[in-house]
C-alpha cells in the first residue's frame, strides 16, 4: 500500500509543477508580481508638480525594480529628451517597448526593450523624472526643463505604438 | 517524533523548495511581462532544475528523512520525480519553439547563442543520464560504474543549466535571486558529498569485522560481522543495510542487504547473501576478519512499525532473509501472536535457512507453508507458485486482522498482491520490500 500511495504521490506532485508553473505564468503575463509598489506613495504625488523631495523616493524605487538589472546608469537621457520629440518618445517608449536597430557608442545593433504599461502613470512619471535628475543628468538638462508629470503618460497611452514604431521615432541626435 | 509529523514537516519543506523559483521570480523587480506561453516555457525550466538538483538530497540517505517514508520509496519516488523533472526541461524549449517557430536555430547544440548553447549541451547531458539509467542492465553497464556516471553527469548538467540561466540573466538579473538559485544547486549536490565524504568519516569509527562466512543451501551465504569496540547496529527486524567490504569506508563499492539476525542482538549482526554476480559472488572467498563498514539501519519493512495481532509473511527465493531477522527477533521477545509464513523457491536443495526455520517454529507460533517450483517425490506441502489457490488452501479463516509482508522478486510480489486482492484482503493491510531497488 505504501507503494501505491507512493506512485500517487509522484503523479500528484508531478501535476502541481505543472499547475502552479501554469498558474506563475498566467500570473507573469499580466504583469503581476507579488509586492507593489506602495499605493499611498503614488497616490500623494498623483496631482503635485515635480519635486525632487517628494517624486525621488518613488521614482528610485521604480528604477531599482524595474531597470536597475539592466541599466546601471542611464547618462544619454538629456540629449534624447531635449532633441525633437525626445520628451514624448521616452514615454512613448517605457509604454511600447522598443524593437529595432539603435546605435549605441557609434555602433548599430539590434535592441529590444521591455514595455512597462502596467506601471502606474505616476510611477512612470518619477522614474522618468528620476532619469532626468540622477548621475549629473541635471547637469546637462535645459533651464526650467519640463518634467513628466501623470497626465503626460495617461495622455500618451491613447498612442498605443508597435515596439517597431516606436524605434522608427527615435530621435536622432 | 511521530513519523508522520516528521514525514508531514519534510514534504512542506519539500514543497517549498521545489517551488521557492517560481515565488521568487514573482517578486519585484522582476522583469516585464512576456507571453503566457513564453513565461510558462521558462517557469518550466526553473521548476525542472530545482527538481533535479533535490535529487541529491533525496538520495543522500539522510536518516531523518528518509525513516518517515522508507529509504525505498524515496528511492523510487527519485527514478520518478527525475524523469518527469526531465521531461519538464525538455518541454521548456520546446514550448519556446512551437509558441515562435523562428527560435528554431535555438536548438542546434553548436549554434545560436552561448546561452543556447549552454542550454542545449545541458539538455543532452540530463536525457543521456536518463538514458544510461534506464537502459543501465540492457547495456551491461557495471553498476559502480554507473553510480560515478550518473552523478558526474548530474552534476555536469546542472552546471551548464546554470551557465545558460547566467548568460540568458532575464529573471536572474537581479544578483539576490540568481543566488538563491545557484544556493539551492550548491547545497543540494552538497548532499552527495555528505554521503560520500562525511558519512564514510563517521563509518569509519565503527567497524565491523567479518567472523563468520558460512555457505548455506541455493548459492546463498550466511555472512557474520562483529562490531569492532562499539555497540553495533541498533536495526528493526526487516531492516537492511549497506554494506562496505574492506579497510576503506570511502569506497563506491557498496550493496544493500537485509540483516537475517535478531534485532535483540545489535553487536553480532547476520547477513543471507545469495551469488547473483561480483560482489555477492566473492562473499565466499572472504577471509574471517576482513574490515566491513555499514550504513543504516534503512527500511521501513518492519512488524515493529506496524503492530498487528498477527502475520503473514509471503517470502521467495533470498527474499526470507528479512523474515528470518523478524522470526528470530520476535522468538527471541517471547511473542506469541500468530505467524503464517509462505516461502517460495525452485526445489528444496536450492532453499535456504530451512535448519533456523525448524527451529524457530519450535519457539513461536508459526507454521510454514513451502511452496515449491519443483518439489521432491513424496512432497506432501504446495507445489508451484504462491497463487490465489494456494492461499485460498492455506490462509485462515479467522476473526483477527494480520498484516501481510511481502518480500521477493518482482512477479513474485505482483502475483501475491493479485491473490490477496483476489481473496479481499485490503490494501492497507499489504506490505512489499524490494531488492530490485535501482
Ligand atoms: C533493500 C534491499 C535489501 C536486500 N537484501 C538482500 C538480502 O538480504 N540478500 C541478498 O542476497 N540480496 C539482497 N538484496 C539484493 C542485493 O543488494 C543485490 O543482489 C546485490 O547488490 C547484487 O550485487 P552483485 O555485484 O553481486 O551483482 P551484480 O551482477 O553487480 O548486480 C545484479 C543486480 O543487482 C543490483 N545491484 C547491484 N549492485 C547494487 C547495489 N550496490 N545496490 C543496489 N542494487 C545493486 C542491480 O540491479 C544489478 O543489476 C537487497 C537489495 C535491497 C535493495
Amino acid at each position: 500500500m505504501r507503494h501505491l500511495y507512493a506512485n500517487r504521490a509522484a503523479y500528484l506532485l508531478a501535476g502541481l509543477l505543472v499547475v502552479a508553473t501554469a498558474l506563475f505564468a498566467w500570473l507573469r503575463s499580466e504583469g503581476g508580481t507579488l509586492i507593489a509598489v506602495d499605493e499611498d506613495r503614488v497616490q500623494d504625488i498623483e496631482g503635485e508638480a515635480w519635486d525632487e523631495a517628494a517624486w525621488g523616493p518613488l521614482g528610485e524605487a521604480v528604477y531599482a525594480a524595474e531597470c536597475q538589472a539592466c541599466h546601471a546608469t542611464l547618462t544619454h537621457i538629456p540629449e534624447l529628451f531635449a532633441a525633437q520629440d525626445g520628451r514624448s518618445y521616452l514615454i512613448d517608449l517605457m509604454l511600447n517597448g522598443y524593437d529595432g536597430e539603435m546605435v549605441i557608442e557609434g555602433s548599430a545593433s539590434s535592441v529590444e526593450h521591455p514595455r512597462f504599461a502596467d506601471l502606474d502613470d505616476a510611477e512612470l512619471a518619477a522614474v522618468l523624472n528620476h532619469l532626468l535628475v540622477s548621475w549629473g543628468n541635471d547637469e546637462a538638462l535645459p533651464d526650467e526643463p519640463d518634467f513628466y508629470a501623470p497626465p503626460d503618460i495617461e495622455e500618451a497611452r491613447d498612442r498605443d505604438l508597435d515596439p517597431e514604431e516606436v524605434a522608427a521615432s527615435r530621435p536622432s541626435p | 517524533m511521530n513519523r508522520t509529523i516528521v514525514g508531514a514537516f519534510w514534504l512542506v519543506v519539500y514543497l517549498i523548495v521545489i517551488l521557492s523559483p517560481l515565488f521568487i521570480m514573482m517578486i519585484r523587480p522582476a522583469p516585464a511581462e512576456r507571453s503566457f506561453w513564453v513565461e510558462f516555457s521558462v517557469g518550466l525550466g526553473f521548476v525542472g532544475l530545482v527538481q533535479t538538483a533535490v535529487q541529491f538530497a533525496l538520495i543522500a540517505r539522510y536518516k531523518t528523512i528518509t525513516a518517515p517514508y522508507g529509504i525505498d520509496l524515496i528511492l523510487k519516488y527519485h527514478r520518478q520525480i527525475a524523469t518527469i523533472a526531465i521531461a519538464l526541461l525538455i518541454a521548456h524549449p520546446v514550448i519556446l519553439v512551437i509558441h515562435n517557430p523562428a527560435l528554431l536555430s535555438l536548438l542546434n547544440p553548436v549554434g545560436g547563442s552561448m546561452a543556447s548553447r549552454a542550454g542545449n549541451w545541458a539538455l543532452y547531458t540530463f536525457i543521456l543520464l536518463a538514458l544510461l539509467s534506464h537502459f543501465r542492465q540492457r547495456i551491461r553497464l557495471d553498476y559502480e560504474v554507473w553510480r560515478v556516471t550518473h552523478a558526474g553527469l548530474a552534476i555536469l548538467a546542472i552546471l551548464l543549466s546554470h551557465v545558460h540561466i547566467r548568460l540568458s540573466a532575464y529573471y536572474t538579473a537581479t544578483p539576490w535571486k540568481h543566488g538563491v538559485l545557484i544556493g539551492i544547486s550548491v547545497v543540494m549536490i552538497a548532499s552527495l558529498g555528505y554521503l560520500r565524504l562525511i558519512k564514510p568519516a563517521f563509518m569509519r569509527r565503527r567497524p565491523y569485522r567479518v567472523v563468520n562466512v558460512a555457505a548455506d543451501r541455493g548459492d546463498t551465504w550466511r555472512l557474520t560481522v562483529e562490531a569492532r569496540g562499539h555497540d553495533g547496529m541498533r536495526f528493526k527486524p526487516g531492516q537492511f543495510a549497506w554494506l562496505k567490504l574492506g579497510p576503506s569506508p570511502y569506497s563506491v563499492e557498496e550493496h544493500p542487504f537485509s540483516f537475517s539476525s535478531s534485532a535483540q542482538d545489535p553487536e553480532r549482526l547476520e547477513f543471507g547473501i545469495k551469488e547473483l554476480g561480483d560482489f555477492t559472488g566473492a562473499i565466499g572467498s572472504l577471509p574471517a576478519g576482513t574490515t566491513a563498514y555499514l550504513d543504516g539501519p534503512h527500511g521501513a519493512f518492519s512488524p515493529d512499525l506496524e503492530p498487528a495481532a498477527g502475520y503473514v509473511f509471503y517470502a521467495g527465493g533470498v527474499g526470507i532473509t528479512p523474515f528470518i531477522s523478524m522470526l528470530r527477533t520476535l522468538a527471541d521477545r517471547g511473542d506469541k501472536r500468530p505467524i503464517l509464513l509462505f516461502y517460495g523457491d525452485k526445489s528444496w536443495e536450492e532453499t535456504a535457512f530451512t535448519d533456523t526455520l525448524a527451529g524457530l517454529v519450535e519457539r513461536l507460533d508459526l507454521t510454514i507453508v513451502y511452496v515449491l517450483e519443483n518439489p521432491p517425490e513424496a512432497w506432501d506441502d504446495e507445489e508451484g507458485f504462491i497463487d490465489a489457490d494456494v492461499l485460498e488452501r492455506r490462509l485462515p479463516d479467522e476473526g483477527i486482522e494480520r498484516l501481510h509482508l511481502i518480500c521477493g522478486p518482482a512477479p513474485m510480489l505482483a502475483a501475491v498482491e493479485a491473490a490477496l486482492q483476489e481473496r479481499a484482503v485490503p490494501l492497507r493491510l499489504i506490505r512489499f520490500e524490494r531488492f530490485d531497488l535501482v
